[in-house]
């Protein structure tokens, strides 16, 4: 009897904990992905409304010589000297079918777009204009075209060609940092092998040769690099590695495979650990000797190609240089050290034939950065884009599939209206990196730059985007939860402000591109919950069949206590009672082990995808790693269900217990 | 004490069979009554219906004077009766000294040990308090159950063949026990039995014959 208890107790307990890990990872997921929704495109947006882009204030910059008869955006109101720039004595006369000019109470021109930030201000809030715009990006990939065990760095070039949203960089999302990647070790050392790389012609139709920049341009390429990482590892990127010759210790012997042809060695293989192989090499004197296990003796020539079996890696630090004199990679030098079969091998090398495995990366700065790194950095709680003769991109990450990496270069093209005709226009842009867009559909295709960029190509193709969804500012706040409040307050100020009419104040909940979405969490969340119920049905009714053994093995008990007095009541309770603490001890037990696998999330997903022989959770969609934090929702669900679905499962024992007869079971006693 | 009046029982499986046709009864305190008749005439019945634990089809029953046949069954049982069965009815996976305690501590009365353990000296099974009862023989185990049904002080002691199960010697015992603690306590006491030198000892025998109850003997005539 104890065992099917104890077997029943397991049976929930696994039920409860696999219900709790289940719900804890949907939810978090649900939650990290709000949090990307909300984190690229805030949980707030005011907007203009059709009358803020027919006012006088916002059409007034078309005829004004101030503003060089141009439509300012949003960000460029706010900045902008003078609310009103008309002067009559030099512009157009203003067209009599323009609204009238607004003013305050003292008589000066009225400035919407700097009340609506005084307003964002005065609530303590943190906001940054946007602006969002459309255009094709044309990537132009260079990359190393090695020959197999060679060490030659030839360069060749491939085209990557997107239709992409671009919206501008709002570094001042509190979320922003988590959104952005840091580099890879690929990116870095492309951005290693592209530091000699000239962007010249990158916006040219015809590919031109790979030209290489200035000296000065490559050495201040490379400090920006070098002073914001900090190399660790160091790895051969071909099997080819002749700086191994200066790392043999003297006097040691290694094995090694040495074909010999015409009486000489034509290249030596080291495997990477002790094995048997022709023979063994031997540095003595600084000159390496091969003996083979014939008996015969040859001395190597530095000209000798040496290889590896495997790809060494080793600990490495970068010397000391003096920048001036850095023409190439190969006059870094680093202090390496490494195993090989078994054996410690250290000294200095020159950068060749190696590259970066592992590396410190810095991007969060408290103070402005002497030398900035070519990625996105940090400084305080805001972020910034590196900057440059060509402006910055950042692109979702889904591109580092295509092969795209960190450096590269190309150009938005777009369509400029002329009174004509629509030219193409080129802006060229270099890729300093890559963030998470979460699961939104058009999330995929934004690509982040800076906001001069995205105004210049919506001012020359305005006509193409409607100006409700380009241009805005966003409101940033720590918790989710009180869009709904923040955007009510909002409202409020506007209204008293006499703004209302030219703003729209939206939260996440009403996105176009996010309504969808929110509504699939929110059922999913209602579905996976009522599953989670059932299943913990199912498991609970163990405990009828349980208890209604156990109501039939001691029914001799049970007349002998009902004999003494206990009422049918008191019997009931028993059982009910036995229900209730086998759901309660259940769910204290499922709980303490979802506990457990939740801090261990990453040890059971590897687990998951060693049995499964491919990734159990797709990066793209889930992150690096699972969500491990015990939901509040899952857990008050479990809490309060499977005791109580336990209670109402004894109830049914003990309602056959109550219906026992004493005097017949004594009797037949 | 106990007034059973025109007490009824039937069965209707597998056919109609009134087991009690009428049975009416009074037992007062200090008295001791035996039942007897043969295998099969209603005897166990009809104690059980005096208990409580079985419900008559007709008839009226009062316990202490108060209804015995309506909701409080159960607390008549734990505070007016005390039980005493042919095979004992212990629990066995307890000690004696908790098996004696349990109707208090179902009535949630505390202080009730040193009564126990002084039944349990009286009943001669000082020497066993913590032992099982499964671990007790027939008499000792008898004797438990005597101190269990005195325990929580009833009015009323109903004994179904208490010495069925046992040899001459521990009959007797069993016999004098009980007739005596009903005597010296006041407590009315009714025992089923075929057990004729049993009979003799109580104050009434009763012969349950055809359903209904005869008085056969009276230590009062």
């Amino acid at each position: 009897m104890s065992l099917i208890a104890l077997m029943s107790v397991g049976v929930i307990s696994l039920v409860v904990w696999l219900v709790l890990v289940f719900l804890s990872v949907t939810d978090g997921i649900e939650k990290n992905w709000l949090k990307k929704l909300t984190s690229l495109n805030a949980p707030i947006r005011i907007t203009p409304t059709e009358e803020y882009y027919h006012s006088y204030y916002y059409q007034v910059d078309s005829i004004s010589n101030a503003s060089d008869y141009r439509y300012k955006s949003i960000g460029e109101k706010a900045s902008a000297l003078l609310t009103d720039p008309y002067a009559s004595d030099e512009d157009q006369a203003v067209p009599r079918r323009w609204p009238e000019k607004l003013s305050n109470k003292d008589g000066s021109p009225k400035d919407l777009v700097k009340g609506a930030f005084g307003i964002i201000d005065n609530l303590q809030l943190t906001a940054q204009d946007y602006e969002v715009s459309g255009a094709v990006l044309k990537l132009r990939m260079v990359r190393p075209q090695g020959i197999l065990f060679s060490q030659s760095q030839e360069r060749g070039q491939g085209y990557l060609t997107q239709v992409s949203y671009i919206s501008s960089f709002t570094g001042k999302s509190p979320l922003l940092p988590t959104l952005i990647e840091t580099p890879r070790m690929e990116d870095l050392n492309h951005l290693f092998f592209l530091a000699d790389i000239s962007m010249n012609g990158v916006s040219e139709d015809t590919p031109e040769e790979v030209e290489q920049v200035s000296v000065a341009e490559f050495q201040s390429r490379l400090e920006s690099l070098l002073s914001n990482m900090e190399i660790q590892r160091m790895k051969m990127t071909s099997h080819r590695w002749q700086a191994l010759a200066a790392l043999l210790p003297e006097g040691e012997e290694f094995d090694v495979y040495a074909p010999i042809k015409n009486g000489m060695i034509s290249q030596i293989v080291f495997p990477m650990s002790p094995k048997e192989g022709s023979g063994k090499l031997k540095k003595s004197q600084g000159r390496l000797h091969y003996v083979g296990r014939d008996g015969s003796s040859h001395t190597v020539s530095f000209s000798v190609p040496l290889y590896l079996e495997g790809r060494l890696s080793m600990e490495a630090t970068l010397s000391h240089f003096e920048k001036k004199g850095v023409k190439a990679l190969s006059d870094f030098r680093f202090h390496v050290k490494a195993l090989l079969q078994g054996r410690e091998i250290l000294g200095q090398v020159p950068w060749e034939g190696i590259e970066v495995e592992q590396a410190k990366v810095i991007s969060h700065f408290e103070k402005t950065p002497q030398v900035m790194p070519p990625w996105p950095y940090f400084i305080g709680n805001e972020a910034y884009l590196p900057d440059g003769d060509t402006p910055a991109v950042v692109l979702p990450k889904h591109f580092q599939n295509s092969k795209v990496e960190m450096g590269d270069v190309g150009y938005f093209s777009y369509g400029a209206a002329t009174s004509s005709s629509v030219q193409e226009q080129r802006l060229p842009v270099r890729v300093v990196g890559f963030y998470d867009p979460g699961v939104m559909a058009i999330g995929a295709k934004i690509i982040l730059t800076q906001p001069e960029l995205v105004h210049a190509i919506n001012a020359a193709s305005q006509s193409l985007f409607d100006p409700n969804m380009v241009n805005g500012i966003q409101v940033y706040l720590d918790d989710l939860g009180s869009a709904k409040e923040v955007k009510e307050q909002l409202d409020a100020a506007f209204q008293k402000e006499g703004l209302s009419s030219y703003w729209n104040v939206t939260t996440f909940h009403e996105y176009d591109f996010a309504k969808d979405l929110l509504q699939q969490f929110q059922s999913d969340k209602y579905l996976f919950t009522l599953i989670g119920g059932i299943v913990l049905i199912v498991a609970c009714s163990n405990i009828i069949s349980l208890l209604v053994i156990l109501v039939n093995d001691k029914k001799r008990e049970i007349a002998i206590l009902s004999a003494m007095g206990a009422s049918k009541k008191s019997i009931a309770l028993i059982f009910t009672l036995c229900g209730g603490i086998m759901g309660t001890l259940s769910t204290l037990i499922g709980t303490g082990a979802a506990m457990l696998t939740l801090h261990n999330i990453d040890s059971v997903v590897s687990f998951l995808s060693f049995l499964q022989g491919h990734d159990a959770f797709n990066v793209v969609f889930y992150g690096k790693s699972l969500p491990n934090q015990l939901s509040n929702h899952a857990l008050i669900f479990i809490l309060i269900a499977t005791p109580i679905i336990s209670l109402l499962a004894g109830l049914v024992p003990a309602v056959k217990a109550t219906k026992l007869h004493p005097s017949q079971i004594l009797r037949s006693e | 004490m106990l007034i059973a009046k025109d007490l009824k029982k039937s069965f209707f499986h597998p056919s109609k069979c009134d087991i009690l046709k009428g049975v009416s009864l009074t037992v007062n305190p200090g008295e001791t009554v035996a039942i007897m008749g043969p295998s099969g005439v209603g005897k166990s019945t009809l104690l059980h219906i005096l208990g409580t634990l079985d419900q008559p089809s007709g008839g009226s029953l009062k316990i202490a004077g108060r209804d015995a046949l309506g909701d409080q069954g159960a607390l008549l049982r734990n505070q007016h009766i005390g039980f005493v069965f042919q095979n004992y009815n212990l629990l066995d996976e307890y000690s004696v000294l908790e098996n004696v305690l349990m109707p208090s501590r179902i009535g949630r009365l505390g202080g009730k040990e040193e009564e126990a353990k002084r039944l349990l000296l009286e009943v001669g099974l000082e020497d066993h308090l913590h032992h099982l009862a499964k671990q007790l023989s027939g008499g000792e185990k008898q004797r438990a159950a005597i101190a269990r049904a005195l325990c929580n002080n009833p009015d009323l002691i109903l004994a179904d063949e208490p010495s069925g199960n046992l040899d001459d010697t521990n009959s007797d015992r069993i016999h004098d026990i009980l007739i005596s603690k009903a005597k010296s306590l006041g407590k009315g006491l009714i025992i089923v039995t075929h057990n004729h030198a049993l009979a003799k000892q109580c104050d009434f025998t009763y012969n349950l014959h055809g359903g209904v109850l005869e008085l056969a003997e009276s230590s009062h005539d």
